[in-house]
């Protein structure tokens, strides 16, 4: 299993959590999740801290189980504003409705896998219109 | 270049057969294409075996048992288009000359390894975060959905044209009618994806003899189903946004250089085999095809342009979804329903315009998912045409 818990900023806190990105300074290309060389210029990529603010670009709701969780749990592309794009889980609370563009935010969660081990993890909530 | 002739195809029923040496599902395929070309195994230069799953030396362990044995034997991994590209890999070679005569495969065996969605690799990124292959193409489904208005309903129509088309395959794996809400109340896998839009797990193999058409000719074959175009892409990083969901700038960009190498256009095309292992995979290659602009193929499906007896029928085979997918044999056996259907040898399901048989069939093949940042693992588009 990949260790999510190394792409959470350690010392960042939840109301602006930052995640770790790989960056390469000569393509200013940024790559999520953490890569050793740049695609482009095969150069040694260094390691940046991101924002987690971002939208939906797209999502579903899983209803079977996956090799290593219990069913249901949603999951989501998200646009991070910084210009990346990851898949992640999403967090919808009962009286929220989770749309295609929704802006989200991560936060750390938690995650219990199938076998009872709990992840250090993160996923994103919807960002409450004021 | 030469023009390449394909003049035998052979392929087993696909569906559930554990019991069954996966040599024999291979040599049965083999022999029925051997037959129905003619010609004598011993004319074979050289087989290109694709198989995803199958054990290390699968093409020489099916082929010994035929007596095929001494030539040139390559076995080909290339996910979900392994098959198309052991065919590719055979045409280019009668194409360049290197040889007159070769056999190309596809095989799989999933019933005694697989039970479930397709295994992905459990060190991925996002196979950790969850995802599995349903769910890749539920998050292309979605927004597809909000960006053109498509409907559940519409995707599941889908499912219902190719399972009808499937009852009138006799290889089919389920040759069972399902209907609209058969379909909508099956049970939910990755919203919006139901249990009966996912293309069922199987067994199966399909077999193509290629050989140069002077030598078709010289086997007094006229007017045999040639080789227009073979062109097989990889798939695209993708780490920033971008409007484009999984596979769809692959599949585009595959189909071009395949209609640009073929000298043809999406006119000239009379029918397709594409890769629904669900229902937006083969929307998507409508568009892809150029059968119709994007976010218009939930149109072209509902005006029953792509039904048996519309203008561009699109998996009369029952594609992935009803006839199955029995990975590596899905690429030969798109190819040896176009096989069928330009020799008018496609019994309840042949297509017919004005008492003519169609001149030019293509298929698309898709390979891949659950590969972080890269859209699409592999495209294969071939075109065949009598
Ligand atoms: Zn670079």
């Amino acid at each position: 299993m990949y260790n999510l818990e190394k792409l959470i900023v350690p010392d960042s806190h939840d109301d602006n959590l930052k995640l770790n990105c790989s960056y390469c300074p000569k393509c200013e290309r940024k790559y999520f999740p953490l890569k050793e060389i740049c695609a482009d210029c095969l150069d040694s990529l260094t390691n940046i801290e991101i924002n987690s603010n971002g939208r939906i670009f797209s999502y579903t709701t899983i209803r079977t189980d996956s090799p290593f969780y219990k069913a249901p749990y949603t999951l989501a592309f998200v646009d991070l504003d910084e210009g990346v794009r990851l898949l992640a889980r999403v967090n919808v609370e009962s009286h929220q409705q989770l749309d295609s563009n929704k802006r989200v935010k991560g936060v750390r969660t938690p995650i219990t896998t199938k076998d009872g081990e709990t992840i250090n993890a993160f996923e994103f909530k919807i960002i409450e219109e004021v | 270049m030469r023009d390449v002739a394909v003049i035998g195809m052979g392929m087993t029923p696909f569906g559930k057969f554990p019991e069954t040496p996966i040599s024999k599902l291979g040599y049965t395929a083999i022999i029925e294409a051997l037959k129905d070309s003619g010609i004598e195994k011993q004319r074979i230069e050289a087989a290109f075996i694709g198989s995803v799953y199958g054990e290390m030396g699968i093409g020489q362990k099916i082929l010994m048992e035929i007596g095929l044995t001494g030539i040139p034997v390559t076995n080909v991994e290339n996910a979900c288009a392994s098959g198309s590209s052991a065919f590719r890999e055979a045409w280019l070679q009668v194409s360049m000359g290197a040889i007159d005569v070769a056999l190309a495969v596809g095989i799989e065996q999933l019933s005694t390894s697989i039970s479930g969605p397709i295994p992905l690799n459990l060190e991925d990124y996002e196979v950790s975060q969850g995802l599995i292959l349903p769910a890749q193409y539920a998050l292309m489904s979605r927004r597809y959905m909000d960006r053109y208005g498509i409907t559940e309903e519409q995707l599941a129509q889908v499912s219902v044209k190719n399972h009808y088309n499937g009852t009138l395959n006799p290889k089919s794996q389920y040759r069972k009618k399902m209907t609209l809400e058969e379909i909508m109340s099956s049970r939910p896998i990755a919203d919006p994806i139901k249990l009966l839009e996912c293309c069922p797990i199987g067994d199966g193999a399909a077999a193509a003899i290629l050989v140069s058409k002077e030598y078709a000719k010289k086997l007094g074959i006229s007017n045999p189903v040639c080789v227009k175009s073979s062109v097989l892409m990889s798939g695209d990083t993708v780490y920033e946004p971008e409007e484009s969901v999984w596979s769809q700038k692959l599949i585009n960009k595959t189909v071009s250089k395949a209609y640009e190498d073929a000298g043809l256009g999406p006119n000239d095309i009379d029918f397709a085999e594409v890769h629904d292992a669900y229902p937006i995979a083969e929307l998507l290659a409508y568009e892809g095809l150029q059968f119709c602009k994007p976010g218009d193929s939930g149109k072209l499906l509902s005006d029953g342009v792509t039904e048996l007896t519309g203008a561009k029928p699109v998996n009369t085979s029952g594609g992935l979804l009803s006839k199955g997918h029995p990975l590596a044999a899905t690429g030969v056996a798109q190819l040896y329903e176009i096989y069928l259907q330009l020799h008018g040898r496609a019994e309840n399901r042949q297509i017919e315009r004005n008492g003519k048989l169609p001149l030019v069939g293509v298929a698309e093949t898709m390979g891949g998912g659950g590969i972080s940042n890269l859209s699409g693992n592999i495209c294969s588009i071939i075109i065949l045409a009598r």
